[in-house]
């Protein structure tokens, strides 16, 4: 009994079990679904979404939130273009796109850190900046006529599997490995927990914010770049709405938003059930909106089941004044 | 209460507001002709009186990310109702303010009961709201022929030379700030957003609360969408979106304590106003359009941490003694 | 012994609770009369704060019932409990750190017309309580900026603005000193004159002989001992409470080695003046005094948490830079502050993180967490410890007080400390606990550490310590070396005051 009440209060538990029942409604909801090119073609267009859910765990695990990660992965994506068009190399090109999408996040973690000011207020500030930066860059234009060696990357198969979703793997990959086995990551998860033990600690909390935020920005550099490719054209608003949809896909996959708890496990599990439902639900005809109540629904209902599981199996002490030193009555 | 003084913060705000004025005033006089202002008073009425909602959420500790698609939503079915069958204003009004209300209950039952965080909850409901507002929409749109004249109508009137929904936005920002500082129900309030645990061992039912401020910011909602479809005579789906942001940065740089307690309707209100003034000031400038979302960014930056900085000194730290 | 028949504002009769295989509470019996101060007296573990919290409507009995005023009631939250006239003083006073005093007193009983709170009023009423209650406080303060002890005085005075009946002091004066404790129990009496019932919860039996009228102790969730305080001493008191685990003081035979920690003249303007004392190694200091004479300042201030402004630490030699941790911990002192829940552990991790979090570099690998070595480490420190877990991955809030406060010593030891510095290690402990923590720091003296224990506990430090050091108002006033008469150390730690 011990062992499955804490198999169920592991964060990636509620994603992973709703998986199989995503699969079969989508195969139920289309037959289309379970065709093999739909399915890699379906989950293509998931990769930057992923990757910005990645960044996206770190900085939800360290107590924080980052609502500009689609700014900065369309201000990336501006300077991609931008630097394509100036007839630069690919790999530069690249390289732009990569270090803007960094630069971005270590303005939001030197913000959050300095001014004190709640990460949410900060990154909606940035989302803003970013965000209009971007949009002043570029206009209502867009740019197109992108280096052919540059376009396509999603057509390009490695071991029959598209390079994007390669790319993910390697990163999700990366990042468990990080947050989960190494000294850096275990700082991430304890300043999450409760800072101020963190500090007690000796563990430097603002290097840790500082990183988690960076780290971020970097994942939507690289989310850029697939983007643009797979696109193949830059506009101002490629990533409107994504950072709802990957806070969504953190949220799901288990970690708590207040901080401390999170898996890159769940996240990626939470990803594949979102893109798996939302696919099926495209496959079937169900309009776009539909879609959007379906995934409110499973951001609220997925939350609430964790919830309700969390205070069944575990122990949760009241806050009562009395509690505040612990006794043993 | 205590004595009736301008905390720093409304100082500073007040200032700044007034410096912007005065520096617009001489190098951008087109703001101040009567037509600019009183679309400027339109168009911050909206976001005042639903920052005024948002405030009350905050206060409780709570967020509300909902308030775009709420205010989308009843403004959509406002107008379809109408269309479909030629409601009168009279019944039309309640409408609004009900369906508001339904929205807001059901995202505070959520928060209160299914314990599940106000950001996540709200995040949730904004993406059913908007969905069932495409959906309901199914692929048309509200335009000025579908609403009832009579919100043209007050949308377009003046007392005074000031806009209508303007003074409305004022009278609700006063109002709650009455409300807030003076009656049991704000104290209760105020108490719960410091701190709930301790206002359940005052026997206060902090559920209730927390439902009602949901409940009152879909109301406000409601009453924007209104304001919002006579002012801008056509409603798509896509609507608001984005509004909550606005909401919540007015309210910040308005002196509201995202930690709850701590609340200022009059300081939301001014936040709204500063923020639309500075975007009312780029659009008549010659400052390229499209640079404005930069802007508002570095504004709400900047704004916030002087609003952070202002109240951290009117925070009360504790004092050590040695007294042994 | 109390009847259960015996009539009194608040009555309880045979309550009993258990939590999954714990039976905290007994058949325990305790009647509240108007116009006494009744003591509830046991060690921590006791089951006194479960009793209470019944009473308070916080808990629901299993069996047994509680009457007011003779009528069976049942409180279903605590908000039944204030309804009926019950008001508790807690050890941590939940505040709304914004708001005013006299707003503070109001909150949950406004004084109003059809909703419209009288500011008028409100003040009226929290000025004439102020007045007769703690004159020494206005309405305008502001609750954030005034001391616990007079943050619990406005708690009581929002009772009385209540129209409490019986008034709960829940061990309400852990964390005040002396003088701010007396002023609570003289207005307790004032509350028990005026007709309340007045309970105190606490296990520091010197307060229950010099304030309450009534006693009853409790032991191991049992009623154990019951009657008038003029009719008891404390050596019964203590016997009562302790039943038959009275820690013997050990006869230490140990040797002490050359002087580890040296203190030269430490000076913090405003927290203590010219304290010089050393350590050996193998020894154990105790370090005496009532809450807030500067201990704690004195303690933090050694290990480089605080900056001093004159004198020196010295290290086997070494002088420690000031107020650096980093120097402090380079030399081996370490410290352990009072307060384990918020900076002693992160308790939403697990024991194992716990354990190895000031060491994440001695179990990895170029970065990289070795399971088994953090595995091994915790284990053998749990081992070591006797700390009771599932195992080492259990998590660390769903331990006891006592185990926590061991996992947190154990933190420490992690780093071999030459120095360490221990700040009320057994606060909130049960007393089996506590007599195996008094262990492990006896162990650790065997092992050559020097270390320095902070204490409130008079009785403790006279059993465990080599040699005590008092301190009075930041100053050091006396020193006693073993075997020390724990009433000699309360005495010259009050240096009269009462």
């Amino acid at each position: 009994m011990n062992i499955l009440k804490s198999i169920a209060a592991r964060p990636e538990f509620g994603a992973l079990v709703l998986l199989p029942f995503a699969f079969v409604v989508a195969s139920l909801l289309s037959p289309f679904f379970l065709v093999g090119e739909n399915i890699a073609n379906g989950f293509v267009q998931y990769t930057e979404l992923g990757l910005l859910a990645i960044g996206l765990t770190f900085v939800i695990v360290s107590g924080h939130i980052d609502l500009s990660v689609a700014s900065i992965l369309a201000l990336s994506g501006v300077a991609l273009g931008r630097a394509l068009q100036a007839d630069w190399p690919v790999e530069v090109a690249v390289l732009v796109s990569i270090i803007v999408g960094t630069a971005c996040g270590m303005l939001n973690g030197i913000l959050v850190v300095r001014t004190k000011l709640p990460s949410l207020i900060v990154t909606l500030g940035t989302f803003a900046l970013f965000g209009g930066i971007a949009q002043g860059l570029i206009g209502y234009a867009s740019i197109g006529n992108l280096p052919e060696a540059f376009v396509g990357v999603d057509r390009i198969l490695f071991v029959g599997v598209p390079v994007p979703i390669l790319v993910l793997f390697a990163c999700a990959i990366g990042a468990a490995l990080i947050l989960h086995g190494t000294v850096a990551g275990r700082k991430i998860v304890l300043t999450g927990m409760n800072p101020k033990a963190a500090r007690y600690a000796e563990i430097n909390t603002a290097r840790v914010e500082y990183s988690v935020f960076v780290f971020s920005g970097l994942m939507a550099g690289i989310a850029a770049t697939l983007l643009v490719s797979r696109s193949g054209v830059v506009v101002y608003n490629l990533a409107s709405g994504y950072e709802l949809t990957a806070i969504t896909i953190v949220v799901v996959g288990g970690a708590s938003i207040y901080g401390g708890k999170g898996t890159v496990l769940g996240t990626m599990s939470a990803l594949i059930l979102v893109a798996t439902l939302q696919r099926g639900m495209s496959l079937a005809g169900i309009a776009a909106p539909l879609q959007l109540v379906v995934v409110g629904i499973l951001l609220v209902g997925s939350i609430a089941v964790q919830t309700m599981v969390t205070l069944t199996t575990v122990r949760i002490k009241s806050v009562a004044p009395s509690e505040g030193k612990k006794s043993d009555e | 209460m205590t004595t009736r003084r301008p905390s720093p913060l409304a100082i500073v705000l007040a200032s700044i507001l007034v410096l912007t004025i005065v520096l617009v005033a001489i190098f951008i006089p087109t703001v101040f002709t009567s037509q600019n202002l009183g679309n400027l008073a339109l168009s911050s009425s909206i976001v005042m009186i639903a920052a005024a909602g948002q405030t009350l959420v905050l206060m409780s500790r709570n967020l509300d990310l909902s308030q775009g698609a709420m205010v989308m939503l009843v403004a959509l079915s406002t107008g379809l109702v109408h269309s479909a069958t030629g409601a009168p204003i009279a019944f039309l009004v309640p409408f609004a303010i009900i369906l508001g209300a339904v929205l807001g209950a059901t995202n505070g039952l959520i928060v209160a009961y299914l314990a599940v965080p106000s950001i996540i909850a709200t995040l949730g409901m904004a993406g059913v709201y908007r969905g069932v507002g495409f959906f309901v929409a199914d692929g048309s749109q509200v335009s000025r022929n579908d609403l009832p004249s009579e919100l043209i109508d007050f949308a377009k009137a003046q007392t005074l030379s000031v806009p209508l929904p303007f003074v409305l936005a004022v009278v609700t920002a006063i109002l709650f700030s009455f409300l807030s500082k003076r009656t049991v129900p704000g104290r209760v309030l105020v108490a719960v957003g410091f701190n709930e645990s301790a206002a359940r061992l005052r026997g206060i039912e902090t559920k209730p609360v927390v439902i009602a401020t949901f409940v009152l910011s879909g109301v406000l909602c409601g009453v924007a969408a209104l304001l919002f479809a006579g002012i801008f005579g056509n409603v798509n789906p896509s609507d608001a979106n984005g509004l909550e942001l606005q909401t919540i940065a007015a309210a910040i740089i308005g002196g509201t304590s995202i930690a709850g307690g701590r609340g200022n309707f009059l300081g939301t209100a001014l936040g709204a106003l500063l923020l639309a003034l500075i975007l009312n000031v780029l659009r008549v400038s010659d400052i390229d359009p499209l640079w404005q979302l930069a802007i508002q960014g570095l504004v709400i930056l900047f704004a916030a941490t002087v609003a952070l900085r202002s109240t951290s000194d009117a925070n009360n730290t504790e004092q050590r003694k040695v007294t042994a | 012994m109390v009847k259960p028949t015996d009539s009194g504002v608040l009555v309880a009769q045979q309550l009993c609770k258990s939590f999954g295989a714990t039976r905290a509470v007994r058949g325990v019996d305790l009647a509240l009369k108007a116009g006494e101060i009744h003591a509830a007296l046991g060690e921590n573990g006791a089951g006194k704060s479960t009793l209470i919290k019944m009473l308070a409507g916080s808990l629901h009995p299993d069996e047994g019932s509680i009457l007011m005023e003779s009528i069976p009631v049942r409180f279903l939250s605590p908000r039944d409990a204030l309804r009926a006239g019950i008001s508790t003083i807690y050890q941590e006073v939940a505040s709304f750190n914004g708001i005013t005093v006299a707003e503070q007193i109001a909150v949950g009983n406004w004084p109003s017309r059809y909703g419209i709170v009288d500011p008028g009023l409100m003040h009226e009423r929290a000025r004439q309580i102020l007045g007769e209650l703690a004159p020494h406080l206005s309405t305008d303060q502001v609750m954030g900026t005034l001391s616990l002890a007079d943050r619990q005085l406005v708690e009581i005075c929002a009772a009385v603005d209540r129209g409490t009946r019986v008034l709960i002091m829940d061990e309400a004066t852990a964390s005040l000193s002396a003088h701010e404790a007396n002023r609570l129990y003289g207005l307790a009496r004032t509350m028990a004159d005026r007709g309340c019932a007045v309970a105190m919860i606490t296990h520091r039996f010197e307060e229950v002989m010099a304030h309450a009228d009534v006693y009853t102790v409790l032991r191991d969730g049992e009623l154990v001992g019951a009657g008038r305080i003029s009719d008891t001493s404390e050596a019964e008191l203590i016997t009562l409470m302790a039943g038959s685990d009275v820690e013997v003081r050990v006869v230490a035979e140990r040797t002490f080695g050359k002087t580890r920690l040296n203190v030269e003249g430490l000076s913090r303007q405003g927290e203590f003046q010219d304290i010089s004392l050393n350590v050996r190694e193998g020894e154990i200091l105790g370090l005496a005094g009532l809450v807030g004479a500067g201990r704690t300042e004195i303690g933090e201030t050694i290990s480089g948490w605080r900056n001093a402004d004159s004198g020196s630490v010295t290290c086997d030699g070494a002088v420690l830079k000031n107020g650096s941790r980093r120097a402090a911990a380079a030399s081996g002192v370490s410290y352990l502050p009072e307060d384990r829940a918020m900076h002693g552990l992160v308790l939403a991790a697990s024991v194992a993180v716990n354990l190895t979090i000031e060491v994440l570099g001695r179990i990895s690998v170029l970065g990289f967490i070795r399971r088994k070595s953090e595995r091994v480490l915790a284990r053998k420190r749990i081992e070591l410890l006797s700390i009771t877990t599932r195992s080492s991955s259990q998590i660390a809030s769903e331990l006891s007080g006592g185990n926590q406060q061991k996992v947190a010593i154990g933190r420490r030891l992690e780093a071999h400390p030459r120095v360490l510095i221990l700040d009320e290690p057994t606060r909130g402990v049960d007393i089996r606990k506590k007599h195996e923590i008094h262990e492990i720091i006896r162990d650790l003296a065997r092992e050559g550490a020097a270390i320095v224990v902070i204490s409130s506990d008079f009785p403790e430090l006279a059993l465990l310590s080599d040699r005590v050091e008092v301190i009075f108002r930041g100053a050091q006033v006396g020193e006693c070396t073993a075997p020390t008469d724990p009433s000699k150390l309360l005495e010259m730690a009050m240096q009269g005051n009462s």
